[in-house]
């Protein structure tokens, strides 16, 4: 672990009180993880697992029982806040707002200044794809407009460090295909991202590594091919459909000691057929 | 913290009931002369001062109320809170910067009122002979009704410090704000050594002390006495905001 890492949590316990008799519910329970300088870390798990309670502990928003959590190592504060930049989950902003007042008052809150402000709230919607629609009120935006929006405040002030809580939730495959463009282009200009995300695809795609959460414990952490790498099997595909050249490829197969588990015609996603219709 | 009170400021003009409650008490302040034949002999410009003192007030508070707990409550509700605090923004910028945004709101109330409430007290002057109207009285008088229902936006915002329901936070507000405008009065009701009775006495700022329509009427509102009352309200003000920022601090979200 580097000591000044973006992120760096040790044991980090959470109890919440609920009720009159204020009944103790454990969140989190000694979870330790890191992130690194420019690394994607992806947050996986069921719900209630505990990836919300480590986001909001790790902006400020709730206070940790017990354990360590370190920005850059440092304690969050007002300045160290200026190096974060967050997307909550299912984001909602003041409607009144159009796009562009809205993510120039976030990155004034962020310490910059008005005409700074200005300009990069103008960069911020051009990236998200929102420029057209900057002058239109937040509540005459759709759910994916709404989710744009809030990517756009957290990058406008350019942190070195952003933390997405479930950044495809509401988009279409489209709109979550851009998000992931936009993910890989934070990563390249040297940002350092924590993903939290429900979309196994997202995240095996675009982290680095991954820290699974179960009833608020660490159950696995590694990088993805650690984790998901099969030690005994490989996967071929073979570029034809003629069965009588798989038939023979798979007898040779047999022959040198290999056994052949799966056997079955290639398709593609979902996904990747609507966005081969959409963008026809 | 100005930028976030700028942007309540914003967010609570837009509010239909600020803007309703501040056209009805403006169309009772020009209603009141209209009204002079319903007094039965007492002063004309007393009638029209008691009418918009009354409007002022009772407007006054509801939109205190009413707009801090829906402003503060929806933060949390809606959870903007939570993206608010992910920025370079503590409790303190958040509880002052709300704060300054709607005694800004209710300091426009004011004015309308007090500019209005002068027009009317003018023209009712105008037809008595020999009649005058003390502006600058006027004007010491709104402020200190303004600095009240600052004092109720205080107790409100440290109500809704502790509460997670915007219902919960209206209720118990307008309850505390009662028994601030009942005063020593309501002290006395549980007897001396009634918790309750202390609590209200001691604890809760009490609003007859600000209630100066006699000195107004009779023209005795001094500036020592202005002063004092002001510097009553102001303390309330910043211990309100401290409980407040101090509960908001300890809190999760």
């Amino acid at each position: 672990m580097s000591k000044d890492c973006p992120i760096a949590v040790e044991n980090l316990t959470k109890y919440y009180k609920y009720g009159v008799r204020g009944i103790l519910v454990q969140a989190l329970d000694r979870v330790s993880f890191t992130l690194e300088d420019n690394e994607v870390l992806g947050i996986i798990g069921a719900n209630g697992a505990g990836k919300s309670t480590t986001i909001k502990i790790l902006i400020g928003a709730v206070k940790q029982s017990s354990g360590e959590c370190k920005i850059f190592g440092k304690e969050l504060s007002k300045k160290v806040r200026r190096d974060i930049g967050y997307l909550p989950e299912a984001p909602y902003f003041y409607k009144f707002l159009t796009g562009f007042e809205l993510v120039t008052f976030y990155a004034k809150l962020s310490g910059m200044s008005t005409t700074e402000a200005k300009n990069s709230a103008m960069r911020a919607l051009n990236l998200v794809g929102l420029d057209d629609a900057a002058d239109r009120a937040i509540g005459l935006y759709s759910k994916g407009m709404v989710q744009r929006a809030g990517l756009a405040q957290a990058i406008v002030h350019n942190p070195k460090l952003v933390i997405l809580d479930e950044p495809a939730s509401g988009l279409d495959p489209m709109g979550s295909a851009d998000m992931a463009e936009i993910i890989k282009r934070l990563k390249a200009d040297g940002k350092s991202i924590l993903l939290c995300s429900h979309i196994m695809s997202e995240v095996e795609t675009l982290c680095d590594r991954v820290v699974v959460l179960s009833k608020g414990k660490v159950a696995a952490c590694g990088s993805v091919d650690e984790l998901l790498t099969k030690t005994n099997s490989t996967e071929m595909i073979f570029n034809t459909t003629d069965n009588l050249k798989l038939d023979a490829i798979e007898a040779n197969a047999k022959l040198l000691g290999a056994e052949v588990v799966q056997r079955k015609p290639a398709r593609i996603s979902l996904a990747e057929f609507f966005k081969s219709k959409i963008l026809k | 913290m100005f930028i976030i009170s700028y942007n309540t400021f914003k967010e609570a003009i837009r509010q239909r009931l600020i803007l309703f409650s501040l056209l009805i008490a403006l169309g009772l302040i020009v209603a009141s002369k209209y009204l002079l034949r319903l007094d039965l002999g007492n002063d004309q410009i007393k009638f029209v001062f008691d009418f918009s003192s009354g409007a002022l007030n009772f407007f006054g508070i509801i939109i205190a109320v009413v707009s801090t707990c829906s402003l503060i409550a929806s933060e949390i509700e809606n959870k903007t809170i939570i993206t608010l605090l992910s920025k370079s923004v503590n409790s303190v910028d958040f509880v002052v910067g709300k704060y300054l945004g709607i005694v800004g709101v209710l300091g426009v109330f004011c004015l309308a009122v007090f500019i209005s409430a002068s027009a009317m007290l003018w023209f009712t002057a105008m037809s008595i002979d020999g009649a005058s109207v003390n502006f600058f009285a006027l004007f010491l008088y709104c402020v200190l009704q303004w600095l009240k229902l600052c004092m109720c936006v205080g107790v409100a915002i440290v109500i809704c410090s502790l509460s997670k329901s915007f219902l919960f936070s209206v209720a118990i507000s307008f309850m505390c704000v009662a028994i601030c405008i009942m005063g020593e009065t309501i002290a006395g009701l549980g007897g001396e050594d009634n918790i309750a009775s202390i609590v209200a006495k001691y604890v809760m700022p009490n609003f007859q002390l600000l209630d100066v329509s006699e000195a107004f009427i009779k023209d005795n509102i001094t500036l020592s006495n202005f002063g004092l009352l002001s510097a009553y309200a102001l303390i309330y003000i910043c211990a309100c905001s401290m409980l407040a920022t101090f509960f908001f601090s300890k809190r999760d979200f």
